[in-house]
């Protein structure tokens, strides 16, 4: 009978008030605004309400062309039981890679934190604009799968060979170390010595941007923060003619890091300052980025 | 009975008797030589068993007051040191031979120090005999009596003492016996190397952030220092002076088949050294060597306040980490070291026989059950 423009409530009294709450509540569902509960349970995407993504989460895409890639896979490898190098195999890409311009930064991660679905990392506050660090395999995965609920796109950690696709030429050198079947010291003093002449990187995290960008248009690869890829570390045999290789043993509660070296790390470490794996020039930070998959 | 010259003979035989000290030499009158020290974890060139008489051998130390990076991070130190390292250089000499010592503290330094000989005997070490105001130096000769390898460090008095030490002002002396290194039997052990490793606790404090801080002088640095070294737990333990000193590029090398010497001193505290893949042939655990070596060990004791020395003759090529076995502190701390062998790997000694591959009865069930 009375619509809200024929009658304006008195809101200076009481009654006034009551009145003005009584009449909002049907103009409020007609104007849109809703207020519902926000459930913290998981929602599948295609259960994802679109007015809840939220594309403002979307970070900055690069696009890596299609282009074989040549590089020496991660794990150990052994031929006629003596351990030696991964043979060098190229992979064809069949679809271009979208790969995140930077790594995850600290504001970015912190936004998983504030929603509860992120541990917070053990440090003090980072600045906005540097990349997160002291971040493990398991907590950049958390962060991924957040993301892509929030924005109902499928992001996840890079495999290996993709980190490796995006790196083009800031690919690390992973080495040909000279071994012997007779003396299995000798790979370990190459290696050693190879650790020893890397240069070590700058502890201190940089601003996102400090190492500039590579011919891709990717951002601070292999600059002092290694990043967590999503593959495991495996144990394989090479054929006899050093070209081709089979998987005997996987071992996912390892994963490889690539960065200015290839590490390989405890799933669950934050901080490899102290060695963990590696002997000679261990990570200095741990952070990572994210690849999108389309559908 | 006698005559009067044999009676006056005899007067003049007892009055030479009465004054028989003045028939040893005189220290002064010994021949004289300088020594060069050089930066640990190396010594200065010296011989192992020596047929010259003793002598007195002359030694310089300079009190360096410098900040000193202790690890990768950068955290740095206040640090107090004897010529410019952590720790002081090894001086070599042998028993009976007298250390004659010039110790100087430049007036760019800040604060008196000390040196205290655990070697020598007296006046605290030297302590009290050596104390110097920066722009003073003072010299001490002492006898080495007592062969062994010993600590030295500096100890200006009161709450200086411990601070001083923990500061970085330490060093070792080795008083090689004169004939060189015996086993129990009396055979004569000699070494192709020698390293000393140094091992200092460093207390460092932190910020409420859980930082560690940085100061402008060893006075700005003492009451926060005091603090956390009063709690004993050291936030650093390190040889040579820093985390990883003895890694990488400054690994100690070595060779199959050569017997190497390893000091190893703690001004401070207890350590337990232990060679990962290697052993201590012949170990003066205490230090002195008028001791029989133990034989064998996997690892030995360092006691706070002592330097303790190992030979060891390499059997195998490859890396070997030399490390304090609390491995808490080998690891998170800093208190490891690395040595690269070279040379013939023995498969008699260590052989795999089988390299990793899935369990086969678990290929075949899906599990060991």
């Amino acid at each position: 009978m009375l619509t809200a423009q024929q009658y304006s409530p008195n809101l200076h009294s009481t009654k006034g008030l009551l009145v003005a709450l009584v009449l909002s509540l049907p103009l409020g569902i007609t104007a849109g605004t809703v207020l519902r509960s926000v459930s913290t349970r998981e929602v599948p995407q295609a259960f994802r309400e679109p007015a809840l993504v939220r594309p403002e989460l979307e970070p900055q895409i690069v696009e890596i062309p299609l282009h074989p890639v040549r590089f020496r896979p991660a794990g150990s490898f052994s031929l006629q039981d003596t351990v030696v190098d991964a043979p060098l195999v190229t992979l064809a890409s069949r679809k271009s890679l979208l790969i995140m311009r930077h790594q995850v930064s600290a504001a970015e991660y912190e936004r998983c934190v504030a929603a509860r679905a992120c541990k917070a990392a053990n440090r003090g506050a980072a600045a906005a604009d540097f990349p997160a660090v002291k971040v493990s395999w398991e907590d950049a995965s958390t962060y991924a799968a957040w993301l892509s609920r929030e924005t109902g796109k499928t992001y996840r950690l890079p495999a290996d060979e993709e980190w490796i696709a995006a790196a083009g030429s800031r690919m690390p050198e992973n080495a040909v170390i000279a071994g012997s079947a007779k003396n299995p010291a000798a790979r370990w003093l190459a290696e050693y010595e190879a650790e020893a002449n890397r240069d070590p990187a700058e502890i201190e995290p940089k601003p996102l941007g400090t190492f500039g960008v590579n011919e891709y248009g990717v951002a601070d690869l292999a600059g002092n923060v290694w990043e967590w890829t999503d593959s495991c570390f495996i144990r394989a045999t090479v054929s006899d003619d050093g070209l081709s290789y089979q998987t005997t043993t996987v071992n996912c509660g390892v994963r490889v890091v690539e960065g200015l070296h290839r590490a390989y790390l405890p799933n669950f470490v934050r901080d490899a300052r102290g060695g963990a794996c590696s002997t000679g020039n261990p990570p200095s930070n741990l952070g990572f980025r994210l690849v999108r998959d389309e559908p | 009975m006698f005559t009067n010259t044999e009676r006056l003979a005899g007067a003049v035989l007892a009055i030479c008797a009465l004054s028989a000290p003045a028939l040893a030499a005189d220290p002064a009158k010994l021949p004289h030589e300088k020594v060069a020290l050089v930066a640990p974890p190396f010594i200065h060139p010296h011989e192992q068993a020596t047929n010259s008489a003793p002598k007195v051998i002359e030694f310089e130390l300079t009190v360096q007051e410098k900040p000193f990076v202790i690890d990768d991070q950068g955290t740095t130190i206040q640090a107090m040191t004897f010529n410019g390292s952590i720790p002081g250089p090894m001086m070599v000499v042998h028993q009976n031979d007298y250390v004659q010592l010039t110790l100087r503290n430049p007036s760019s330094n800040t604060m008196a120090h000390n040196i205290d000989f655990h070697a020598a005997t007296g006046a605290l070490g030297g302590g009290a005999l050596t104390l110097i105001s920066p722009g003073e130096e003072v010299v001490l000769r002492w006898k080495a009596t007592r062969a062994g390898v010993f600590v030295y460090h500096c100890a200006p008095g009161g709450s200086m003492i411990p601070w001083h030490v923990v500061s970085g002002m330490s060093g070792a002396v080795m008083v090689l016996p004169r004939d060189g290194l015996k086993d129990r039997n009396g055979k004569p052990l000699r070494y192709d190397r020698a390293y000393y490793i140094g091992e200092n606790d460093f207390y460092v404090p932190r910020d409420e952030k859980g930082n560690y801080k940085k100061y402008n002088s060893p006075a700005d640095a003492y009451a926060d220092t005091e603090e956390v070294m009063r709690k004993l737990i050291p936030t650093h333990v390190v040889f040579n002076g820093r985390a990883g000193a003895l890694t990488e590029k400054n690994a100690l090398k070595a060779k199959v088949g050569e017997r190497v010497l390893i000091i190893h001193s703690q001004a401070n505290r207890d350590s337990r050294p232990h060679l990962i893949g290697g052993h201590g042939d012949y170990v003066w655990e205490t230090g002195k060597f008028d001791n029989p070596p133990a034989r064998d060990l996997e690892t030995w004791f360092i006691r706070g306040g002592s330097a303790g020395a190992a030979l060891y003759t390499f059997l195998e090529p490859g890396i070997y980490a030399y490390v304090t076995h609390n491995l808490i502190e080998a690891v998170e701390l800093g208190a490891t070291a690395h040595f690269m062998v070279e040379g013939e790997w023995n498969d008699d000694l260590m052989k795999q026989i089988q390299p990793p591959r899935p369990i086969a009865e678990e290929k075949k069930t899906g599990s060991l059950n």
